[in-house]
């Protein structure tokens, strides 16, 4: 549900989608996509591994470690949000939320990369 | 209405979820909810068709669930995803209320942080089906029944 709810704030802002289930499933995608993605949107309560496990291997990675990362997530309390910025993460949604909240979020990310691009 | 909850540590417990169900149920699908009842599970006296239930840990295991009638579900899940109920479908409306009860949750362990009724969550399992005991709880589960624009929503919980 989540999943598609930010496929259609793609859509909004004329961006593609790539979906995946859980972490593996996302990292598998990237193996074959990074060079088409300009923002991860990562949930931290998934089978298997968690976002945090997620994040941790994605910044570990010099392939994905400079694709900006932003939890979307029902996990709000202060420690896990320190956790995740402390691992990399560039911003934090919690659930619930609203479509214009995420659009603003991923709008602000995607600015925020572009011009660290042309630091 | 209130029957038969006392206690400091269960009103606590359960006016956080009802607090959280209602920001959700607001905020993702522009939905009132009005809590109209709160009850131990085996009192409540209603079915439901559709659901959602997580274990949670504290000082011991729980569990915590959200039932609801079809119709409801389809008209949250609906909502949340920006189609018409009629086009969601059995599964999409069990998996959808999963989410919602991941967000409740959620909500509603931020606003328990500090407190002993602060939990750790899992992942959460849809279920279909009619039943009167949409989270499985022992006697002392607790229940809060919501008024969905004329659908009962129920959450329900309980701590080991």
């Amino acid at each position: 549900m989540i999943r598609s709810i930010v496929a259609q704030a793609g859509e909004v802002i004329g961006c593609g989608t790539l979906e995946a289930a859980d972490g593996a499933s996302g990292l598998a995608v990237l193996e074959k996509e990074s060079g088409n993605v300009g923002l991860i949107l990562l949930d931290w309560n998934m089978p298997g591994m968690d976002g945090l496990e997620v994040l941790k291997k994605l910044k570990a990675d010099k392939r994905f470690a400079d694709i900006p990362v932003m939890m979307v997530t029902t996990e709000s309390e202060r420690d896990n949000i320190l956790k995740a910025i402390m691992e990399g993460a560039d911003a934090y949604l919690t659930k619930p939320f609203a479509v214009e909240d995420l659009i603003t979020k991923i709008n602000e990310c995607l600015a925020s990369a572009t011009h660290g691009e042309g630091k | 209405m209130t029957d038969g909850i006392s206690g400091e540590a269960e009103m606590t417990f359960l006016g956080a979820l009802v607090e959280s169900t209602v920001e959700t149920l607001r905020t993702m699908a522009m939905l009132e909810a009005s809590c109209v009842r709160q009850c131990r599970e085996p009192e409540c006296g209603l079915g439901w068709d559709v659901g959602a239930r997580m274990a949670l840990t504290s000082g011991g295991a729980g569990c915590i669930g959200v039932a609801t009638g079809m119709e409801c579900a389809r008209k949250i899940v609906g909502r949340i995803v920006g189609q018409e109920a009629a086009e969601v479908d059995d599964d999409e409306a069990s998996a959808g209320l999963a989410e919602v009860l991941n967000m409740i949750a959620g909500n509603a362990k931020t606003r328990l942080a500090g407190t002993p009724q602060h939990f750790e969550l899992s992942l959460p399992e849809p279920w279909k089906g009619r039943t009167d005991a949409p989270c499985e709880a022992p006697a002392k589960g607790l229940t809060a029944v919501f008024d969905v624009e004329g659908a009962a929503f129920a959450v329900c919980a309980h701590m080991g």
